[in-house]
């Protein structure tokens, strides 16, 4: 058995004893000479009751000491440790170490890397450790890990040795889980210590008592942190497409009250540079860079932006970035009056919100390309359509009169997945387009209504729409349009057919927008007309996006074929790749960052369990006949660049402790019921009530 | 009530002047009686007696041996004039007592005004100091100028050695062959009853006397509040005295100390006294006076 401490720093309460011992002797009497004429009247009794008065002053003391001592004694907590006698093989400590392996670690400062300076702490503690005890080792990355049980240190060591840090981010929390089951593992008779090799950053450390810890156990942090103010740029974003409803953009984060008042960026998409600028950072924590991307052809592309920096964490100076550049949709309109200027046309509106910069030179790429046709040629434009080549997506102005055969032709091309977009206009034959159009139109025609009003408040408005409709999806977000902003002045009545859905309608109940699907395509039925005759909506700001929405959901079908998303996931974290039902059993080559591949088969649902998509960089996934099938773009995680952390003691003060078992017997409730160890406060405790009543009969006893 | 002439003992003990103490000190006193206690200086014709042979030839009437042819001697008053032995204790509990209430220089001041007193009396004042012996002794005599020379002794005089009674005192007191006044100042304060030993030899020796008792106020109320080591002025032993839990008994004992002296003089026919050394010296002078009336 050993007698050891649980909280060995309060034995520095034993400094304590000075103050009993001061107030001794300054309260002493201090005896004073008097001469007396004669001493024979005192009765010699005295000297001796003054002999037991200082000889109970220092009884008094002594009890008072040993009462102090032992009041620090029990708040230092001592225990016997238990040892399995007999058996010397058995470990008499376990030294569980927790070693932080986030990116935040691979930082540099005060001259040394973090990383260094906890594996250098480590080996020391190590160096300590005797031939009987073992070590454990936890890392802590992305995932928690048992990187080690309980072994030679010497296994340990080498272990360290071959350790890098990760890339991500992770829960110091996660790893004193491990850290307790390990502890708790390690059987009785052992004493552990934890070490806790880390920067102690913040993001890191959050939730800590969420795990407590035994209060026997000892926790000793390792701090690897030269400096906890280190300074700190990082590329919190870089995206290149319109994902989310964002431009393409970067962000600069700054982690740092020091000056950097200028950074440059070097960006490089498809491995080409493509631009290096200098970007005034913004005194605020985020700088936002709005990047114009050039036309790209459709397809994978990647890109890596490079913020030069002299920081403390060079890793989140880079940032990657996949996209998919889908085939434009390609947009036959039909134009009823061509020939005169280009903005007098009636589909000069559509045109230009679908294709802004068409015939622009340096025209950046558009998910739209235009084509007009008179609506005589619509019909051969159709029949003559292959399936690489052909139209989308077709747009019909009001048709004063639906030329032949093109009723045959717009069927066909609807229901072969195609899709239709029918504006109004004043020569509209209601009539005509019920008869010819029935199959395609989502309503039957009535009369056309007119708004005399010359008051503007007093016109037609979108009052109903849906926002759940996928042609308003672009709305969602508060604050991205007021579609009740244009006005109507002229409209058709409409019926609309049972299968119909109407996203939008008018005050009155009237239908603005009608919505169907024949065979695989789509037809869209927009009560207005596609210039500025009938409504001012082609001058609101909704109009461009709703557009493209409206568009691109027409053409959806078309565009589901060829349509990715690449996937951007954050370094360290485990993730299954899903390619989809198509790609159950099949073999897939997994390109890396350093350019080595893979072969790795989906499984029955598609996903790819066994590829590893944890290091910082741009995967590529493509089949066997090497087709890129995903493309996905891996970046440390943000919140590593903020290297503000906690001190050693903030780490400690966070941690939370397993509460005393209740003792079920006298002598448990004496000495703990734990198998390992008898404490011994309680003990020490029932000894300082004793002193106390000892205490206090000799202090209030007096002598003649 | 007769009064000291308002001086208590802390002024008196301030003049240095025993001379002058005396005087003010008896004088003050006097002030204050109705009827002067002075017998007189008398040297009326007491008596005759036979001539014998010896007798000096100066006292022979000469008128009675004219008329009767015998030789008678006159006898004068002068003869009557009584002799005041002064024994002051010079010991070394003697000089305890905080400033005029220090029973030695209490005793000086009292011995001084006695003389002081006795001289205005026509009587013979003598002085003994002693402690462990008869340190120092003027023989009583009535001139005018023993006083002074009483008033020298006791200026010089230092408390000193214990209160043990030496041979040498007693032979001096066994000296004492005329019957007379003798003054006892002391407090007494020896080993055994060696102290008493003096009132007996005293008393062998026919004196009437008078015991001065003086005890300073510290050694009756014991004013201490706090533990003390204790010094014994004579014999230099040291006690630790808690005074405040020692002061009932230790004045129980030192009561009955003073009711044994008190006890012995009753039975040996003596004047005792009690004197507080911060009192006047009232009681003792009038206590002097009504012991010489009566001789």
């Amino acid at each position: 058995m050993r007698f050891l401490f649980t909280n060995l720093t309060m034995l520095a309460g034993l400094a304590g004893l000075a103050i009993p011992i001061l107030i001794h002797l300054l309260l002493r009497r201090k005896r004073r000479r008097q001469r007396f004429s004669t001493l024979q009247f005192f009765a010699r009794q005295d000297e001796q009751a003054s002999q037991r008065r200082k000889l109970r002053n220092l009884l008094l003391l002594a009890v008072r000491l040993l009462l102090l001592t032992l009041l620090v004694l029990a708040f230092a907590r001592p225990y016997l440790a238990r040892n399995q006698a007999g058996d010397p093989s058995q470990p008499r400590r376990a030294a569980v170490f927790v070693l932080d392996r986030t990116a935040s670690m691979q930082a540099t400062d005060a001259g040394a890397a973090r990383w260094e300076r906890a594996r250098q702490a480590i080996e020391k503690a190590l160096a300590g450790l005797g031939p009987n005890d073992r070590a454990a080792l936890i890392g802590v990355a992305a995932q928690a890990e048992t990187l080690s049980g309980l072994a030679p240190a010497e296994a340990i060591s080498r272990l360290l040795k071959d350790l890098k840090p990760s890339s991500g981010g992770g829960s110091l929390e996660a790893g004193l889980r491990l850290a307790r089951q390990v502890v708790a593992g390690a059987g009785p008779e052992v004493v552990s210590t934890l070490y806790v090799a880390s920067d102690f950053q913040s993001s890191g450390c959050a939730n800590l008592g969420a795990s407590p810890l035994p209060l026997e156990t000892e926790v000793r942090p390792l701090p690897a942190a030269g400096d906890m103010l280190a300074p700190n740029l990082g590329l919190a974003a870089l995206q290149l497409d319109n994902r989310d409803g964002e431009r393409p953009h970067l962000v600069i984060a700054r982690h740092t009250e020091e000056e950097f008042k200028t950074v440059k960026i070097r960006i490089t998409v498809d491995d080409k540079e493509w631009q290096t600028r200098p970007v005034a950072l913004s005194t605020g924590k985020v700088t936002r860079v709005d990047l114009a991307l050039p036309a790209l052809t459709p397809g994978w592309h990647s890109a890596v932006a490079r913020l030069e920096a002299d920081d403390a964490l060079a890793l989140d100076n880079l940032r990657y970035e996949a996209f998919f550049t889908p085939q434009p949709v390609r947009c036959l309109v039909a134009e009823t009056r061509p020939g005169r200027r280009v903005f007098e046309e009636e589909s000069f509106f559509v045109v230009s919100a679908l294709n802004p910069m068409q015939d622009l030179t340096n025209a950046g790429g558009s998910r739209f390309v235009v084509e007009k046709a008179a609506p005589d040629a619509l019909a051969s434009r159709l029949a003559a359509r292959s399936p690489a080549a052909g139209p989308d997506l077709v747009i019909l102005p009001g048709l004063r009169r639906i030329p032949a055969g093109l009723t045959r032709e717009l069927t066909a091309f609807v229901q072969g997945g195609g899709g239709l977009l029918l504006f109004l206009g004043d020569n509209v034959d209601a009539a005509e387009y019920n008869r010819e159009w029935a199959a395609l139109l989502p309503g039957q025609l009535g009369h056309l209504e007119r708004n005399r009003s010359e008051l503007p408040g007093d016109r037609w408005r979108l009052d109903d729409y849906d926002l759940a409709s996928p042609v308003f999806s672009i709305f969602r977000r508060p604050g991205s349009g007021n579609l009740a902003l244009p006005e109507f002045t002229r409209r058709f009545t409409l019926a609309t057919n049972p299968p119909a859905v109407v996203p939008a309608r008018f005050a009155e109940g009237v239908p603005a927008l009608a919505l169907q699907a024949v065979g695989r395509g789509r037809v869209a039925l927009v009560n207005t007309s596609a210039d500025t005759a009938w409504t001012d909506w082609p001058k609101h700001k909704t109009y461009v996006p709703w557009l493209h929405t409206m568009g691109l959901h027409l053409a959806g079908n078309v565009e589901a074929g060829q349509s990715r998303a690449a996937a951007h996931l954050a370094a360290g974290d485990d993730v299954e790749v899903s390619l989809g039902g198509a790609a159950r059993g099949k073999t897939f080559r997994v390109t890396r960052p350093g350019k080595e591949e893979a072969s790795v088969v989906a499984d029955s649902s598609g996903r790819l369990e066994l590829a590893d998509f944890r290091a910082p960089g741009v995967f590529t996934i493509r089949d066997a006949a090497g087709q890129e099938v995903q493309r996905l773009a891996v970046n440390m995680p943000p919140v590593e660049s903020d290297l503000a952390a906690l001190t050693p003691g903030e780490f400690q003060r966070q941690l939370s402790r397993t509460p005393e078992p209740r003792a079920a017997s006298l002598a448990a409730g004496l000495f703990g019921s734990g198998d390992s160890r008898e404490e011994l406060w309680r003990l020490l405790l029932l000894a300082v009530l004793g002193l106390l009543f000892a205490e206090v009969f000799l202090a209030n006893r007096t002598y003649a | 009530m007769p009064h000291t002439l308002n001086l208590d003992a802390g002024v008196l003990a301030a003049v240095e002047d025993l001379s002058l103490l005396a005087r003010l000190v008896v004088e003050g006193f006097f002030d204050g009686l109705h009827r002067s206690p002075f017998l007189g200086y008398s040297t009326e014709f007491s008596a005759y007696r036979a001539y014998t042979q010896g007798d000096n030839l100066r006292f022979i009437d000469w008128k009675v041996w004219a008329r009767t042819d015998e030789f008678y001697v006159k006898q004068f008053e002068d003869d009557t004039n009584a002799r005041c032995q002064i024994l002051l204790d010079a010991s070394a509990s003697m000089d305890f007592g905080e400033g005029g209430g220090n029973k030695f220089d209490y005793g000086r001041v009292l011995a001084a005004a006695l003389s002081y007193l006795m001289v205005r009396q026509h009587d013979a004042p003598g002085l003994i100091l002693f402690h462990e012996e008869a340190s120092q002794a003027l023989p009583a005599q009535a001139t005018r100028h023993q006083a002074d020379e009483i008033y020298n002794l006791l200026a010089k005089a230092r408390a000193q050695g214990r209160t043990t009674i030496g041979r040498s005192l007693f032979e001096l007191i066994g000296s004492f062959t005329r019957r007379g006044l003798t003054v006892v100042i002391s407090d007494f304060f020896s080993q055994g009853e060696s102290s008493l030993e003096i009132l007996r030899k005293l008393d062998a020796m026919r004196q009437e006397v008078i015991v001065f008792h003086p005890l300073a106020p510290e050694e009756l109320d014991l004013p201490y509040h706090e533990e003390y080591l204790m010094e014994d002025s004579e014999t230099g032993e040291q006690l630790p005295v808690n005074a405040e839990a020692v002061r009932k008994e230790y004045q129980q004992r030192l009561g009955a100390f003073c009711e044994a002296i008190q006890r012995e003089c009753v039975k040996l026919e003596m004047d005792y006294v009690r004197l507080r050394t911060d009192q006047p010296l009232d009681a003792a002078l009038i206590a002097y006076l009504e012991r010489r009336a009566a001789l």
